[in-house]
């Protein structure tokens, strides 16, 4: 593409920005941001899903209309995805993920109207900067798309894994441990290299894998919902209002600007980036804001910088995406293929010719996109302070909510039941293995870089036989992939730096000392540990076992991860069997605090909800989870309004919330039962 | 006590559902012949919105609407390779408010090289008609080193192996028809799978990979940038009318995607029938025509008879291959 001279650039940028002041287009603009932050808060629902959402109400309207709709939802989505992830420790959208670590400790503090005007304002300025780029660079960075190759992919997931350093607390074998959990979760299925079919146990369920979005939201919603249960009188969090809040938080980060700029070009430049998005940018942002932040070890405890670099980056993605899908046609993330199919749709070909023909409509779309930033900043002011009260919630009602709403919003995302056991079983493991001091964020960036992983290094190693014989020679030969590969060691080598300060190899007591105070029954963490290991070596065993079945280039994987789970294992086994290290782990107990009776039923409740929805219909089922699971809450309550007939009350009135919100507005189809 | 209470709540939930009128189940009168349909009529898209499946077939439902006199619902049950969806097409009830496209090859596969993960067997497909054929082209890069198919037919006879194909996915449809060029051909590429099209578009565009079998829309949107080096059709194809074929060339490679329209088996005669004559109805609209030409998918009309025929005919095509190379799991 041939780069436009100023004046016709800025002609274009002019008569844009005038067609993006009709009454229409702002309409649009508005609509669009409103649905798409409700969408991106709601757990499940994706801001792939916003935008794929949308995309059948854009079929009637122009193509630049169309066009900025979908590009009003899916920025606002990935604001919206950190409302829930610093609420309720839930992230709505899987590039949120990394913001629940700083985001929920946050708002325990009471600071939740804090936490989001920072990710409100980092979200716009990562958004605007991101759009900035497109509009004036898209040219010279769209070519930058095609010097990436496998190589260069497989060292920007490196990169992304080894913050696992910086995502692991004070223990890294069990964040190892973690990240080979979570890759492992993406080897079932149908492998796309080998063609293999792995762990699929003949369901055809198996063959698309385990779908990576309801894995996320078990591993944040259910696993975090169980742990309220713990305190199940108290609302979630304290919140303390307080006047000023959003001067507090602009002159916070008027101190962050190095940060804020980082976390865009990165943001922007994983963007760009075919097949990488919004959630790996957030982890790269937040491992790097960690490492260039002056104090690292407020990171997990309601750091503000940690908020600050993944919903900065994550909405900077956005911008970056759409360089590749307007200049050359190629949507490189899930977002940019639905756009891609909308512009499809409208007979406009997204291309090498794109701006030639179409010209008029890429630079109404791109001046539009920021408009909707302008757009998500104005809806966010006003409605913050409402949002946050969220928080004061009780748990009673907060559990049975949470749970239906992340069981519809994962239901909806691919009409499928599958994707709802997943979610619930991966919920009850994260639990388990939060508990036993596996991070769970560990997990899931695991969960989200195992397939690149995989597939681009056998890309690379199948390229690199064919090009120069050897798959070293090939890695060696790509300047780009050794700049990136240096980049990656770096980060590695800052991670190993910090354990090896901070001493965090494997320091359980550090990371429970609240789990230490008095109480004197249950497992001790040394036991915990033991089981954990012999576990996961049970598991890898079967593993190998079953991968005798799969073809060498099938097997590579498996066999990799299975090596380090080993590893780590032993590690983990020596560690707590050892007298001085396992004597200090024997006098944590990881389990003191759980009611298991209530846990039992919460999560009967759960499973017999998944079961019964087939059976009963998802608003009928819907219903009598609710209800159930609000009563069991409210065992603790006083008075008979408050014990029998709030649950009646609640249930009723959520549910028809649910309705209105799934079935009416977003018309997403669920199972249909007795009523509807 | 609390037994008690767990009583008086289900018996609350179950009066509320039996006691309540369902308005939604008032205009359920099943069977009335010649009065088909007389409620919205459920399409089972096994793909993603945005997609190019989801894509033609709200073009197709925009222009049936109107002729059917009911709303034509899109329902997205995307999943492994599309099965998913599928699957839930054959069980559900043949009452005719139930179909799906069908996009063979991307049906038919799975049952070939996968049949006991797929949930579905070939049989159980009820064609209604196809309105659409989309056609395989073979790329390579513009500023590549191969301007003709004979280029890479004699590079790839004297290196075998070295010349890297992209396709979405080992054992996928662009997989298959690599593999049916090959054949053809006599050449022998190096497949390098990814995970979508736009990443083997990527691939290929960078030079990752020398060539990638795509449909016949690149030849449009990507003018410039990718060179078609032959379309595997029977004839020319009037939107790149420049792309000589396989066949001319003189190498027998037939590779086209259909859109179809299918029902669960045991679907009436008179529903085949009737989707039949609204499938013609529609592709005899020029304006149709024009819209599914504008989203790469040009629009063509088969019977159901002749559906059903051709995709027979691809299912053998493709177990040859399977066969041949052994390709099954």
């Amino acid at each position: 593409m041939d780069l436009p001279a100023t004046s016709v650039l800025a002609g274009e940028i002019l008569r844009a920005i005038g067609i993006n002041l009709e009454l229409s287009h702002l309409f649009v603009v508005a609509v669009g941001t409103v649905i798409g932050t409700i969408i991106g808060a709601l757990p499940g629902l994706s801001a792939v899903s916003a935008v794929a959402l949308m995309l059948p109400f854009t079929f009637s309207m122009e193509p630049a209309t169309g066009l900025i709709m979908l590009g009003a939802v899916y920025m606002s989505a990935e604001y919206g995805g950190s409302i829930s992830a610093i609420l309720i420790n839930t992230p709505g959208t899987s590039g949120a993920a990394c913001t629940v670590l700083d985001g929920t400790p946050l708002t325990r503090k009471g600071q939740a109207q804090e936490a989001l005007y920072t990710s409100l304002l980092a979200g716009t300025v990562g958004g605007a900067f991101g759009c900035l780029v497109l509009l004036f660079f898209t040219p010279v960075l769209a070519d930058l798309s095609l010097f990436l190759g496998p190589a260069e992919m497989f060292w920007i997931v490196v990169a992304g894994l080894s913050m696992v350093a910086s995502l692991s607390g004070r223990n890294i074998v069990k964040g190892l441990i973690g990240v080979a959990l979570g890759m492992a979760l993406t080897i079932p299925g149908q492998d796309a290299v080998s063609g293999d079919m792995r762990f699929t146990y003949d369901n055809p369920d198996m063959v698309g894998g385990i779908p990576v979005v309801p894995a996320l939201l078990g591993l944040f919603a259910v696993a975090s919902i169980l742990n309220i249960l713990e305190n199940p009188g108290e609302s979630i969090a304290p919140l303390t209002i307080r006047k000023g809040a959003l001067g507090f938080v602009i002159r916070k980060l008027l101190g962050m600007k190095v940060l804020l700029l980082w976390s865009s070009i990165l943001g922007t430049l994983v963007g760009i980036v075919p097949g990488a998005g919004a959630s790996i940018s957030a982890f790269i942002a937040y491992g790097e804001a960690k490492r260039i932040s002056k104090h690292p070890e407020e990171f997990g405890h309601g750091s503000y910088e940690g908020v600050v670099a993944p919903e900065c980056a994550n909405n900077a993605v956005i911008g970056g995406a759409m360089v590749p899908l307007l200049a050359l046609g190629i949507p490189g993330s899930g977002s940019a293929a639905v756009m891609y199919g909308a512009l499809t749709v409208h007979g406009i070909l997204a291309g090498p010719r794109l701006f030639t023909e179409h010209g008029d409509v890429a630079y109404t779309f791109m001046v539009g996109l920021m408009f909707t930033v302008l757009a998500m900043l104005i809806f966010g002011l006003a409605t913050i302070r409402w949002s946050s009260l969220m928080v004061r919630a009780p748990a009673r009602l907060m559990v049975p909510g949470v749970l239906a709403l992340s069981v519809i919003g994962t239901y909806g995302l691919n009409n499928s039941l599958f994707d709802v056991y997943v979610l619930v079983a991966t919920g009850i493991a994260a639990y388990l293995l939060g508990k036993v001091g596996v991070p769970i964020v560990t997990i899931a960036l695991g969960l989200v870089l195992g397939n690149l992983a995989e597939v681009s290094f056998q890309q690379a190693v199948m390229v690199g036989q064919v090009d120069k014989g050897s798959t070293l020679l090939y890695f060696a030969s790509r300047p780009l992939a050794l700049v990136l590969m240096l980049c990656a060691f770096a980060i590695l080598a800052s991670g190993v730096v910090q354990i090896v300060r901070g001493r965090a190899i494997a320091d359980d007591v550090e990371e429970n000392t609240s789990a230490l105070a008095g109480r004197a029954r249950g497992m001790t963490m040394r036991r915990a540990n033991i089981l954990l290991a012999a576990g996961l070596l049970a598991l890898v065993a079967y593993a190998f076992v079953q991968a005798r079945a799969f073809s060498e280039q099938g097997a590579q994987f498996p066999h990799a991860l299975g090596g380090l789970l080993i590893v780590m294992s032993v590690i983990l086994f020596v560690i707590s069997v050892h007298p001085k290290s396992g004597a200090a782990v024997a006098r944590i107990l990881p389990f003191a605090g759980v009611p298991w009776g209530l846990w039992c039923a919460v999560v009967g409740a759960l499973v017999l909800f998944g079961y019964l929805t087939p059976v009963f219909g998802f608003y009928e089922s819907a219903f009598g989870f609710l209800l159930l699971a609000t009563w069991i809450m409210s065992a603790g309550e006083l008075g008979i309004a408050r014990r029998w007939l709030m649950p009646v009350v609640f249930a009723f009135a959520f549910d028809a919330f649910l309705y209105v919100v799934f079935a009416l507005v977003l018309q997403i189809p669920t199972p249909h039962g007795v009523l509807v | 006590m609390a037994e008690l209470t767990r009583f008086l709540s289900f018996a609350a939930i179950t009066l509320t559902l039996v006691v309540v009128p369902a308005p939604a189940r008032a205009g359920e009168a099943p069977g009335k012949p010649g009065g088909y349909p007389d409620k919205p009529v459920e399409f089972i898209v096994p793909f993603n919105p945005g997609g190019g499946a989801d894509a033609s077939q709200r073009v197709f439902n925009k222009y049936a609407e109107p002729i059917v006199g009911e709303r034509l619902v899109i329902v997205n049950k995307p999943g492994a390779g599309g099965t998913t969806g599928w699957a839930e097409l054959v069980r559900a009830k043949p009452d005719g408010y139930t179909l799906a496209i069908a996009t063979p090859p991307f049906n038919v596969i799975p049952a070939l090289v996968r049949p006991k993960q797929t949930g579905y067997k070939l049989d159980q497909f009820s064609y209604l008609c196809t309105y659409a054929v989309v056609p395989d082209v073979l790329y390579a890069r513009a500023d590549g080193p191969y301007q003709k198919l004979q280029d890479v037919v004699t590079f790839a006879k004297q290196n075998p192996a070295k010349i890297k194909a992209a396709n979405t996915g080992t054992l996928g449809a662009d997989f298959m028809t690599t593999l049916l060029i090959e054949t053809a051909t006599g050449a022998e590429f190096t497949q390098i799978p990814f995970t979508g099209g736009a990443l083997a578009l990527q691939a290929t565009l960078a030079g990752t990979t020398d060539i990638m079998v795509g449909s016949s829309l690149y030849a449009v949107s990507q003018k410039g940038k990718l060179r078609a080096l032959a379309i595997a059709t029977e004839k020319r194809d009037a939107q790149v009318p420049g792309v000589p074929t396989f066949k001319e060339l003189g190498y027998d490679v037939v590779s086209e995607r259909y859109r179809a329209l299918a029902g669960p088996p045991g679907l009436g005669k008179d529903v085949v029938a009737y989707w039949s004559q609204v499938c013609k109805q529609v592709v005899d609209n020029p304006q149709f025509r024009a819209d599914m030409g504008k989203v790469g998918q040009p629009a063509a009309y088969r019977d159901a008879a002749k559906t059903q025929l051709a995709i027979e005919h691809m299912t053998g095509d493709i177990q040859k291959l399977v066969d041949k190379h052994k390709l099954a799991r």
